[in-house]
């Protein structure tokens, strides 16, 4: 296999993306049948990455099984391009494989992301990859796997409704806001990553394909695009959106997530924009400054 | 087994970057249903042989842990000597347990049924079938088997696949309400694939 | 005026400069050379190896050296090397009844053929900080000849021949072991997966989780019948040879631990087994793993499983270091989008309360 010889990349010694070239087929495989059952999570050998398990080490796999060389690539770690992880993650792309990267949304044909979906709408051609600490939803309610995968199989996911039911019953509301479970197309139940459930309509009939990757836990999972997604609730009680009574301090955006940022040491704040492109590209077009 | 090295074709030039390239356009075509998606490079496992489409899917994908069912191909042919050198996967005689099944006459295609259809705790353990096809014809509304729609697919569309048997399309609708379980199907013509997972539903009632 | 923060990139190449200052310490002390901690530190380098999964003394000294001596840190070095690695093949089982001693005990005989070797051990000194080791010091030349490792019998071949003890076969049809490296663990697991586990595992989770069964958590009464350590050579037989290679040696640990059992009612009362191997002279952590082993195989016996040591999902979902300490660290991570979600949530429903508080 004299060709195998020729995959080093000249930047660092180590393969093309850094994983061997059976490790990538092997992830390959499992998200091409992870792509043909949508919302089943399928167990793979995840490996230890230069980066520790719960740090993103699945989201890594599987963007270096994807990735090649006219990718351009986007990561965001809480909506941004710039808290470390992201800074790191993205380094350790461009050391191993010198691809191109950007922080504009629309730029990227790959984006891996912790925690958030960028605001600018996505398109077709688009993948998404996330970093998904536990994948498992109903994990919290019923820690043996021996029995969440009886459920999964028999789509029985009682547990969950009485979840939510009880939340009703104590707080008048769903109390999940981040991570919260969707069914995809109409059979598996899955866990979207932490993304807040702001985030979740978004990948309801997504123009994009929607790759996660749990490193720790060892499972991928993906929703394609065009696929129905739908946040659970009741007829009574139904999936709602979160909303913010103030709008971005720096763009004036009131329709994008917001973080709060606390100003002084008096407990004044004010609110943000998560996706930071996003909230640059529309101070750039003219929005309001607060001062 | 013994091969004579010398008559080993070489597989890709470059097998990392090549590998890759045709991953993203299987990746694509599992996640847009019916559409056509090219396959570049081709690698010839022979002197005589075109370049195959199913070849190099198969050279691409597969791992050393791999196995591979060849209906109608000799055990000492140039194709299956080629496709273990340069992979290292293992050879079955009968789809109940292949990973994947490269069909390319449709008189060996197996009983769907017959293929490794998962399980409901593990649907992924089942078979990846690549069918040799004439080609495709987008928006025919001649045959009967559409439209497809599901997962991947905007809307609905219509697509004939020339030169497949009408079995295969009966025994599909037959394993369709096994989902999860099932096998997922990538369509070869000459140039380029058409992928069918199980996900995809054809002309059946709009679900719930 | 806020303005967004930016520099992420350049507060971590600084702190990365500063980790490589902090490392090297005061430079007018001579610099750690990793030869000295393959030489003096060996028992670092012995767990290193293990939970690292590489055995490789000098890779494992420059991963402790690398880590400032944090061996957890070090042992996630070592198995990030290990996934670059690429694989050649595998050896054949290495043989421990042919290993050359160099400590080896039994707990179950007062004496034994082949005797009781001490060996050079921490056991049989007494805990008290020795101030002399504060100061270079020549050693003296012992007279004590390393050719003395020689291959002993293992006892357990000679107690079962009243057949009190069960037999250690292969699972049926001798299947080749899953290499957890390469497949992911599903539960149920059979015992040559759950060992694979073991051999890697955290030894202070693994001997928290043996300890607990000593103490009521568990129900066996366990007698350590076997520790030795030594030399094996490692033999491989590629496929276009005929014939053997040996292709080096490593040294290990093994414990065979006996159990007592009171039998079912389909097996007779019998004494049954629990085993560990490691890396190197790892003697708590092959006894914690044979504990462990013998847990696990609560089901198989016909025990109820009451107690976490024997619950097999619980021990080997917890068991690695990586991924403990990986999850557990993690929560330095940035979580403000999802903080953000709880305290939207917290302020509505104290809103509401509120609310509720009033109209009543």
């Amino acid at each position: 296999m004299s060709d195998e010889l020729n995959t080093t990349s000249s930047h660092s010694g180590f393969n093309f993306a850094y994983l061997d070239e059976q490790t990538k087929r092997m992830i390959r495989k499992a998200l091409l049948k992870a792509v043909a059952i949508p919302g089943h999570q399928v167990p793979f050998a995840s490996k230890e990455m230069p980066l520790p398990y719960g740090w993103g080490t699945g989201g890594i796999q599987v963007t270096a099984s994807i990735i090649g060389r006219d990718d351009t690539l986007k990561v965001i770690d809480q909506g941004s391009d710039d808290t470390v992880n992201a800074v790191n993650i993205r380094k350790f792309f461009q050391k191993t494989t010198g691809v191109q990267t950007t922080e504009n949304t629309e730029e990227a044909s790959l984006i891996q992301t912790r925690h958030r979906i960028p605001e600018f709408p996505l398109k077709e051609g688009q993948i998404m990859v996330y970093q998904v600490p536990v994948p498992e939803p109903l994990q919290r309610l019923e820690p043996r796997e021996t029995e969440t995968r009886k459920m999964h199989a028999l789509a029985d996911y009682g547990l969950m409704h009485v979840k939510l039911y009880e939340d009703i019953t104590h707080f008048g509301k769903i109390t999940s806001t981040y991570d919260y479970p969707v069914l995809v197309d109409h059979r598996y139940l899955s866990a979207p990553s932490p993304i807040p459930k702001f985030d979740n309509p978004k990948l309801h009939q997504s123009k994009a394909l929607h790759l996660f990757g749990a490193g720790r836990e060892k499972r991928i999972y993906a929703i394609p695009p065009y696929t129905d997604v739908d946040s659970l609730g009741f007829e009574d009680h139904p999936f709602e959106l979160q909303r913010w009574d103030q709008a971005c301090a720096l763009c004036g955006s009131k329709d994008t997530f917001l973080d709060e940022v606390i100003t002084n040491d008096e407990g004044g704040h004010l609110f943000v924009c998560s996706d930071t492109n996003h909230c640059q590209r529309s101070q750039k077009n003219g929005a309001v400054h607060d001062s | 087994m013994s091969m004579n090295l010398t008559d080993i074709f070489p597989g890709f030039e470059n097998t990392e970057r090549e590998s890759q390239i045709i991953f993203r356009q299987v990746l694509s075509s599992f996640s847009r249903p019916g559409l056509p998606f090219e396959i570049n490079p081709r690698v010839k496992s022979y002197e005589a042989d075109p370049g195959k489409v199913g070849t190099s899917l198969l050279l691409a994908l597969m791992d050393t842990g791999s196995s591979l069912h060849l209906p109608g191909v000799d055990h000492d042919s140039a194709l299956r000597n080629f496709l273990k050198f340069h992979t290292g996967c293992t050879f079955l005689n009968s789809p109940e347990q292949a990973d994947y099944i490269w069909v390319q006459q449709s008189a060996h295609l197996p009983a769907l049924q017959k293929c490794a259809l998962g399980s409901a705790e593990f649907p992924e353990a089942s078979t990846t079938l690549i069918i040799d096809v004439e080609g495709f014809k987008i928006d025919a509304n001649s045959n009967p088997y559409n439209p497809w729609f599901g997962p991947g697919i905007y809307g609905e569309l219509h697509l004939e696949v020339l030169g497949l048997k009408e079995d295969f399309w009966i025994e599909r609708k037959t394993i369709r309400p096994l989902f999860p379980c099932g096998v997922d199907v990538i369509f070869c013509s000459p140039t380029h694939i058409v992928s069918l997972p199980r996900s995809t539903r054809i002309g059946e009632e709009a679900c719930m | 005026m806020y303005v967004a923060v930016k520099g992420g990139e350049k507060a971590i190449h600084n702190s990365v400069q500063l980790l490589g200052d902090v490392r090297r310490g005061d430079s007018s002390v001579p610099e750690l050379q990793t030869n000295q901690i393959e030489q003096q530190l060996r028992l670092a380098v012995a767990k290193v190896m293990n939970e690292g999964a590489l055995y490789d003394p000098m890779l494992a000294s420059l991963a402790i050296k690398q880590a400032s001596g944090d061996l957890l840190e070090a042992c996630f070095l070592l198995r990030a090397y290990r996934t670059t690695l690429s694989r050649m093949g595998y050896s054949l089982p290495i043989d421990t009844h042919g290993m050359r001693i160099q400590r080896r005990i039994s707990a179950t005989f007062k004496d034994l053929p082949g005797g009781q070797v001490l060996g050079a051990t921490y056991d049989y000194t007494q805990r008290l900080l020795d101030f002399s080791l504060l100061d270079k010091h020549q050693p003296e030349q012992l007279e004590l000849s390393q050719d003395n490792a020689e291959a002993m019998e293992s006892i357990l071949a000679v107690f079962d021949q009243e057949n009190l003890l069960e037999s250690d076969l292969p699972l049926e049809g001798d299947p080749d072991p899953k290499d957890i490296t390469r497949e992911p663990i599903h539960f149920p697991a059979d015992r040559p997966t759950r060992l694979q586990n073991l051999v890697r595992s955290d030894e202070g989770f693994l001997l928290g989780m043996a300890y607990s069964t000593q103490r009521g958590y568990g129900h066996t009464h366990p007698f350590a019948a076997e520790i030795r350590f030594g030399f094996v050579n490692v033999v491989i037989k590629p496929d276009e040879l005929d014939f053997c290679i040996d292709i080096g040696e490593i040294e290990v640990t093994e414990c065979q631990m006996i159990n007592q059992f009171a039998g079912s009612k389909d097996i007779p009362p019998q004494f049954t087994r629990g085993y560990g191997l490691v890396f190197g002279h790892q003697e708590r952590k092959a006894m914690a793993m044979s504990l462990v082993d013998r847990s696990l195989r609560a089901k198989e016996l016909g025990e109820s499983i009451e107690s976490p040591a024997q619950m097999e999902e619980f021990v080997l979902s917890h068991s690695d270091s990586l991924e403990s300490s990986g999850f557990v660290q993690h929560l330095k991570l940035p979580h403000y989008v999802d903080f953000q979600s709880e305290l939207e949530l917290v302020r509505r429903l104290r809103q509401k309360a509120s609310e509720v508080d009033h109209n009543e």
